[in-house]
């Protein structure tokens, strides 16, 4: 029959055709593509279609298009209604019982609309249900009458004084509790639990106990069980268990703890008191696998966050059996769980140093951060990071950092995070590891690793952190420098000064870019970036947190906002544009910022740290006469000399050289003045010039005020001007008698003389030889050489 | 630089040297002795001048009451060492050789095996004021500090922030 033939129908005949159950569609219980109807079923696409046993959505019954409008006969209709019924049977019984179906029956469908399920099929889950309830049913009673029945007796034998008879009733317990319906029976009986209990602890009979603890394994599977185990003292008597010899007794009671563990409440605090812990580290010299995996598994369970345990873990020798599974076995599960009992001792800070030299630094730890199995790798990484501060004074560590260099480049997020977080912390005040670091290509990875994190400051944070270690200290900390440069760092560095960076990640960056403003090469581009307007803006901000709460609470502690003192912030800030004000375009843009007042206010801060940095960048500013005439203009000379007498000798050399350039153009007698109040402030009794501890007495015996001198200028309260080279001398090196040039110390009188020649060029300062010099007591003598 | 006054406040370049003096022998090759015993050592130099004297009476026509050398020994110390006729001594060991007496100079450099001298010798050019590009003994100068100063890299992170056993 061909729909397409068929004329429209009206919906009295479309009534008609339901009522003689012509039922067109195919769809059958299963998939239509499988059941192949007679031929009185059509669709709408053709028979082609239907021969390659398309799916049934797509044979539609359509009855716009002419349905089937041709008529049958009662014989035909007759014929249909008696398939259908004779199938019907086979359908329902398909319907419940589908595992009675014989292979490849045929069954006519009834469905007309795929989409609207028949009767039958409707009701074939329920009534599946409805099958399986009935066949439980069947089970149920008749164990559950066995196990009503039996357990009070046996419960009975149980607590018998014939140990043979103990051992018979444990054994049958046992094998009743294997099957469903009487185990069920065993939990919900207390007096049975409580003496299978009993049994297991107080019986010297190996078979008692195992079959005792065999049957509590079994109880262990469900909640009722746990609970009835954990309320009749079963946990005292299974850590008992863990030091016995025999192995399928210590498996049940493993398992079983560990179940307790799991789902039971109460269990943990029961296990630690009952020593479950002490004896757990014991176990852990065995090898079976499984059984460490499990036992490793308790010991995580009951050390995580309870800081007592994770001590009796130690005590125990727990972390060299810990490193010792790591090391020796390769199946994941048991290397998953060890790491993870490992991370949660490595919080601990008693555990760290054991797990660290148990571990050879990591070493342990790190062979397997090239493991398929993520959680593995995370959960070394995680324990890595958290041994990585105390693990700093070893020298060992070159294949480590070669793989965390590696790790980075890595696609999860998790690992990205943990192994920045570890190469912050090693490289930290670290040289060797600095070393290793750069030279296995760290910079590169670093400043990749911060250019893909984004604004991620999870990842963000360590890793500046990470450079700023690597870009100082260090014999390739120039490379290193530039190396952050060649690799396009330098942009979003910058970047990351800006908004939404919080205060961490900005401290962190700040103190980068100081460093990589130490290399001259990175001037330029830092400039050109705008690094300088943005920290002088981070600059203003923390400036003024800190004077708008110093105000209020006028309190020692120090400002925070996001866990980060502004006062770091400043000393931060200030100190990067120290740096950078070494290059003169630098220093103009400084300049043209109008931070000038800002690092002259800067000047009266009680932080020597504040003082220092302030005061040395305004002496890199005062390097130009624009700069140095508006930091006179500031006032600046008020604090700078307050500060020439400051204890910190940083402090006091910046002041001086400030003050030094700003007194280039001054009258001669204000720069007398002014160097001798340097002098008087520089010079220390205490302190002694190139190591001659005899100078002091010297100059008391020459040139003090007291005795009479050739200086009668009653302006030199100190000894002369030598005494400032001498006191900034102390503590360096002699070739820094360079730098006192840089000083510009007084005048200076230019001018050459030659040793033959009196003429009117040379340029006598004051001096008229026909005066004595000033009121001294000493004749001029006649002039004489001496030969040494 | 020349014609400084003593007792003026002076900025110049200078040039260090270092002197290392050779024990002294006789004609014999006999070590020379001081009255305490020790062996007496020798600088290779003749000096002149001081605060006390006057450079007016100079044969030389030294300019000032600095202490100026006045001869130098062949093959001697000083003379290995860089010294030249007419370089004045402006400190030696840290002392500062513009205010001395001639005396003092004389016991001065007696007391060291080893002088630690600042030099300054006619033709050197004279101290100008600080152009833009004269940073770097600046920078070494302040290099100096930085090294002295507490590092960027802080202490390790407290494990708080790091630790992910809880």
């Amino acid at each position: 029959m061909d729909m397409r033939d068929m004329p429209q129908m009206d919906s009295k005949q479309q009534t008609m055709m339901w009522q003689q159950n012509q039922y067109m569609g195919d769809s059958g219980i299963q998939s239509g593509a499988t059941t192949q109807a007679p031929p009185s079923v059509s669709s709408k696409h053709g028979v082609d279609e239907m021969d390659t046993g398309e799916d049934a959505s797509q044979m539609m019954f359509d009855f716009d298009t002419g349905g089937f409008g041709q008529g049958f006969t009662q014989e035909q209709v007759d014929d249909m209604n008696q398939q259908l019924n004779q199938t019907r049977s086979q359908r329902v019984r398909a319907a419940m019982f589908p595992e009675t179906l014989e292979e490849g029956l045929q069954i006519p469908s009834t469905q007309l609309d795929p989409t609207q399920p028949t009767a039958v099929q409707r009701l074939s889950e329920p009534s599946q249900m409805l099958k399986h309830a009935v066949v439980n049913l069947i089970n149920y009673q008749d164990d559950a009458d066995l196990a009503t029945r039996a357990i009070p007796e046996l419960t009975k034998l149980l607590n018998d004084e014939d140990q043979v008879v103990v051992s018979q009733a444990a054994m049958m317990v046992h094998q009743l509790s294997k099957k469903e319906a009487s185990r069920h029976a065993i939990m919900n009986s207390p007096q049975m639990v409580s003496a299978l209990v009993r049994a297991m602890s107080s019986t010297n009979d190996m078979e008692t106990t195992r079959c005792a603890a065999g049957t509590l394994h079994n109880l262990s599977h469900h909640r009722q069980g746990l609970l009835a185990i954990f309320k009749s003292g079963g946990i005292p008597a299974l850590v008992k268990l863990l030091s016995s010899s025999m192995e399928s007794v210590l498996f049940y009671a493993i398992t079983t703890l560990h179940n307790l563990l799991l789902h039971q409440e109460g269990s943990k605090m029961a296990v630690r008191l009952a020593g479950g812990l002490q004896k757990m580290v014991l176990l852990l010299q065995r090898n079976n696998l499984k059984f460490l995996a499990i036992t490793t598994d308790c010991l995580q369970i009951l050390a995580y966050g309870n800081q007592e345990s994770k001590l009796i873990i130690l005590a125990s020798g727990g972390p060299a059996e810990l490193v010792r599974i790591m090391r020796t076995y390769t199946y994941e599960k048991l290397l998953w769980t060890t790491s993870r009992v490992l991370k949660v001792l490595s919080v601990c800070p008693s555990n760290k140093p054991a797990i660290v030299e148990a571990g050879e630094n990591g070493v342990s730890l790190s062979m397997h951060l090239g493991h398929q199995s993520q959680r593995l790798v995370q959960n070394c990484l995680w324990t890595l990071r958290n041994l990585s501060d105390a693990a700093t004074k070893s020298d060992t560590m070159e294949g480590l950092l070669q793989m965390l260099v590696q790790l980075l480049t890595s696609s999860d997020i998790n690992i990205v995070t943990c192994t920045a977080g570890i190469l912050s912390n090693l490289t930290c005040n670290n040289q060797h590891n600095k070393v290793t670091v750069c030279q296995v290509g760290g910079i590169e990875a670093l400043v990749r690793t911060i250019l893909q994190a984004g604004d991620r400051e999870d990842i963000t944070e360590p890793a500046v952190c990470a450079l700023r270690h690597l870009t100082s200290r260090h014999q390739e900390a120039e490379m290193a420098q530039n190396a952050v440069r060649l690799h396009y760092g330098l942009p979003v560095l910058v970047k990351l000064l800006h908004p939404p960076s919080r205060w961490p990640l900005i401290k962190a960056v700040v103190g980068l870019i100081r460093n990589l403003a130490l290399c001259p090469a990175n001037h330029a581009p830092l400039r050109e970036h705008g690094a300088i307007p943005r920290i002088v803006q981070l600059l203003i901000k923390a400036h003024q947190d800190t004077q708008r709460r110093a105000t209020g609470t006028g309190s020692q502690a120090g400002v925070y906002v996001d866990g980060v003192r502004m006062e770091e912030i400043v000393e931060g800030t200030v100190g990067a544009l120290h740096i950078l004000a070494r290059e003169p375009h630098n220093r103009a843009v400084i300049r043209g910022l109008n931070c000038i007042p800002l690092f002259v206010q800067l000047l009266y801060s009680p932080v020597e740290n504040i003082q220092r940095v302030a005061s040395g960048v305004l002496c890199e500013l005062a390097s130009e006469k624009e700069g140095a005439e508006m930091i006179e203009q500031e006032g600046a000379t008020a604090p700078l000399t307050e500060l020439l007498h400051s204890r910190n000798e940083g402090v006091a050399t910046y002041a001086a050289a400030v003050l030094f350039r700003m007194s280039e153009d001054k009258p001669q007698d204000y720069k007398k003045r002014l160097s001798v109040e340097l002098t008087s402030s520089l010079f220390r009794g205490e302190q002694v010039p190139w190591g001659e501890p005899a100078l002091l007495d010297d100059i008391e015996g020459s040139s003090l005020p007291q005795e009479p001198s050739f200086r009668g200028d009653a302006v030199y309260q100190g000894s002369g001007p030598g005494s400032i080279q001498g006191s900034i001398h102390q503590g360096y090196d002699p070739q820094q008698v360079d730098s006192m040039q840089g000083l510009e110390i007084g005048s200076h009188q230019g001018s050459n003389y030659m040793p033959d020649l009196g003429t009117s060029e040379l340029h006598f300062e004051g001096m008229d030889p026909s005066q004595p010099q000033g009121p001294h007591d000493s004749q001029m003598a006649a002039w004489f050489d001496t030969d040494l | 630089m020349a014609g400084h006054t003593a007792g003026d406040p002076l900025e110049c370049y200078g040039i260090p040297i270092v002197l290392q003096k050779e024990p002294d022998h006789d004609e014999n090759g006999q070590q020379v002795l001081e009255e305490d015993g020790k062996p007496r050592f020798r600088c290779g130099f003749r000096i002149g001048g001081g605060i006390d004297q006057d450079p007016a009476k100079s044969p030389q026509g030294y300019p000032d009451k600095g202490v100026y050398i006045t001869f130098v020994y062949e093959g001697g110390p000083a003379f290995l060492a860089g010294l030249q006729v007419h370089d004045k001594i402006l400190q030696v060991n840290g002392h500062d050789f513009t205010v001395v007496t001639h005396k003092k100079a004389v016991e001065y450099i007696k007391r060291k095996p080893v002088l630690n001298m600042l030099i300054y010798r006619k033709g050197m050019p004279s101290l100008q004021p600080k152009p833009m590009d004269a940073g770097p003994p600046f920078h070494q100068f302040q290099q100096q500090y930085s090294g002295n100063q507490p590092q960027y890299s802080p202490a390790p992170q407290s494990p708080a922030q790091f630790q992910r056993g809880y």
